[in-house]
């Protein structure tokens, strides 16, 4: 019963943040997340904090859909249809994507794997709480590290400052053993 | 934000999302319906005998029959309990595995050979499983990049929030729904990269910190993470494993028994372990120790374990969805469409963008709905054939790849289409081996969504086709009237 009633407050909480996306009005933004705050509790009574905070993050994934089929509107034919463009094989191109897959799935993993560990290993955890965090902070740390990558134009100078910084990550991965 | 920084980001997302694509399409997918592995594990063979519990004799009867059928050496016994998600009770060693009735006489031998493949598919992409894993692994902090550029790229996150315009071209209405699916599904893509990432990852850095901690010791690091094995005087004889299960009511009452393993069958180390799954917890299983005459000797310690072994142990549940029965499957299984839906839709975006090139198209189409009709017809195949089902999974979708170069009127209704077809030829199949069975709980909890996704793919097929047709015809009327549209008959075509 508590659970239908977390389910109801998930949903009046979108319902409260929607009017308040419809009404620009930030007091209905703050009040909509207090109630989705007050939701998560209430899932957490009824299934556990471990389930009610995942139940409370991605329940509104699903129930947001009816406020978003309510706002749907029909956009009119195009009246231009543009030439289907060309893809660019020049050899330029081709090995710049090989290059960056090669640096995405390899060189970024070898260095956020080490950066991670290095991170963890100054952790005031056991081992076992420093490789639980590591779990947790090295894909976010890779993903980041891959925006960065992609995102800039001086490539080779992102990939020498990250690989300097994984190489510093060793001696503290020897002198600070897990 | 400034423009820049967004342009940067939106740069990144495209070449992440659009030449990986592919991949991280499969995994999705086969992650999405591998949500209900288990389910299909029931479903391969739906004629076996289904409980909801099982007394200590039948187990030890069981067991018996098996070791005496199945004589090869094997370091562990299992025994797969009704209580778990899977209502069967299983018998097992490292080679074999038969299913067995409540009175404990065996059945007939476990075959999931489909739910092999299709796991495979998603924790391997098929490839060997060594760097295939860290490959589905780095595909895991690859969803962490693409949410993360996704919110900086957008450029009107919050006054788009629930906007939806349908119509037109059809390109805004993808990129509405591509923003929405990731924006307010952020959570779980998040929960799914990062949990994703530890399967293949972890063994990286277990291997890293044991060469430069441990002087190479594997072993010394997992016993810091996980339980080491008990401690015990030099065991001998047959392990008591009914004896075992029966003090697991007034052990843990609460629980419910997953499975029971024998470790180190025959040697002096051998103790039996029982896994059960605590209520309203993501942790795995709490482990309970037991030596080879039944004796309990104590638990490994994951539930009120520190909270570092309580998180590593909670990743595979965090993963699958499997935590709360059908209700967290139903949950990830719609947050994984959504996943899988903001790949398609993704590369929709990028194929919209290049006002569609006919085989780029084409070849797309054919990966998303013809990946759905192989999976579809390798689950047919599994039915009269015994050779690999990967093989026929890949050829397939060669088969899929080379027809549709060759072919140009493969479009997206037509493998929409075919893929509706192919899960039918599934259905009818599975009904004519499978006959009585097919009305069976393990059979219809999952022939019935797939007899709604046969009906879904037909209509939409259908409504696909007819607007194409009728663009057609408009193309064929403004030609007639002006000058020409080469153009628009791309698009068509397309």
């Amino acid at each position: 019963m508590l659970s239908v009633a977390a389910g109801g407050l998930t949903f009046a909480a979108l319902g409260v943040i929607y009017k308040s996306w419809r009404a620009q009005a930030s007091t209905y933004l703050y009040l909509g997340l207090v109630v989705w705050l007050i939701s998560a509790v209430s899932w957490s009574y009824a299934q556990g904090w471990e389930f009610g905070v995942l139940y409370a993050l991605c329940i509104p994934s699903i129930l947001v859909w009816p406020f978003i089929a309510f706002n749907q509107m029909h956009l009119p034919q195009p009246k231009n249809v543009p030439q289907p463009r060309r893809f660019d094989f020049s050899r330029r191109t081709v090995v710049g994507n090989i290059a960056n897959y090669i640096v995405v799935l390899v060189v970024l993993l070898v260095v956020s794997v080490l950066i991670t560990l290095g991170i963890c290993a100054l952790l005031p955890f056991s081992i076992a709480g420093k490789l639980a965090t590591g779990t947790v902070m090295l894909p976010i740390l890779w993903g980041l590290i891959v925006y960065h990558y992609l995102a800039t134009i001086r490539k080779f100078k992102v990939i020498a400052t990250y690989a300097i910084l994984a190489a510093l990550c060793l001696p503290i991965l020897i002198f600070f053993p897990m | 934000m400034d423009k820049l920084t967004k342009q940067n980001a939106l740069n990144a997302h495209n070449w992440v999302g659009v030449f990986l694509s592919v991949l991280l399409f499969l995994v999705c997918l086969s992650g999405t319906v591998a949500v209900f592995h288990l389910e299909f594990e029931r479903w391969e063979q739906p004629h076996i005998e289904e409980m909801e519990n099982v007394t200590p004799q039948a187990i030890e009867k069981a067991m018996d029959s098996f070791l005496a059928q199945h004589t090869e050496e094997s370091h562990h016994l299992f025994v797969v309990f009704p209580t778990s998600d899977i209502p069967r009770l299983v018998v097992e060693n490292d080679h074999v595995a038969y299913f067995a009735d409540s009175e404990g006489n065996l059945l007939e031998e476990e075959s999931v050979s489909f739910t092999q493949m299709l796991v495979d598919l998603h924790l391997y992409l098929n490839l060997p499983h060594s760097w295939g894993m860290i490959l589905v692994s780095a595909l895991g902090a690859i969803i962490c990049t693409l949410v993360v550029t996704g919110i900086i790229a957008h450029k009107r996150i919050a006054k788009d929030a629930f906007k939806l315009r349908r119509g037109g071209n059809g390109q805004q209405a993808q990129i509405d729904l591509h923003n929405r699916f990731g924006l307010w599904a952020t959570p779980f893509h998040l929960v799914i990269g990062i949990t994703g990432t530890y399967f293949g990852l972890a063994g990286i850095i277990l291997v890293l910190v044991a060469t430069v901690n441990y002087g190479g010791d594997r072993d010394a690091v997992i016993n810091q993470i996980f339980t080491p094995d008990p401690v015990i005087a030099p065991q001998e004889g047959k392990p008591a494993i009914g004896k075992a299960f029966a003090q697991m009511e007034t052990l843990a009452p609460e629980k419910s028994p997953i499975f029971l393993t024998v470790h180190e069958v025959g040697e002096p180390e051998q103790f039996i372990e029982i896994y059960a799954k605590a209520p309203n917890r993501m942790i795995y299983a709490e482990g309970y120790r037991f030596d080879t005459a039944g004796n309990f000797i104590g638990v490994a310690g994951y539930e009120f374990g520190e909270w570092g072994k309580q998180l590593v142990w909670a990743m595979y549940r965090l993963h699958f969805g499997d935590f709360a029965g059908l209700t967290s499957k139903w949950l990830y299984f719609v947050l994984g469409v959504m996943l899988t839906m903001l790949c398609v839709s993704g590369m929709e975006i990028w194929l919209s963008k290049k006002a569609y090139p006919p085989l780029a198209s084409r070849l797309w189409y054919s990966t998303v709905w013809g990946s759905v009709s192989a999976l579809a017809l390798t689950a047919v195949a599994d039915m009269f054939f015994t050779g690999s089902l990967i093989a026929v999974f890949w050829c397939l979708m060669l088969f899929n790849t080379g027809i549709t170069v060759g072919v140009k009127s493969l479009t997206k209704p037509v493998w929409l289409l075919i893929s509706g077809l192919s899960v039918l030829v599934l259905l009818i199949a599975y009904a004519s081996v499978h006959q009585s069975a097919t009305l069976s709980v393990a059979s219809l909890q999952l022939n019935i969504p797939m007899a709604v996704y046969v009906a879904w793919s037909l209509y939409r097929a259908n409504t696909l086709l007819k607007r194409a047709k009728n663009e057609e015809g408009e193309v064929e009327f403004i030609a007639n009237n002006n000058a020409p549209q080469p153009a628009r008959e791309k698009r068509v075509s397309a």
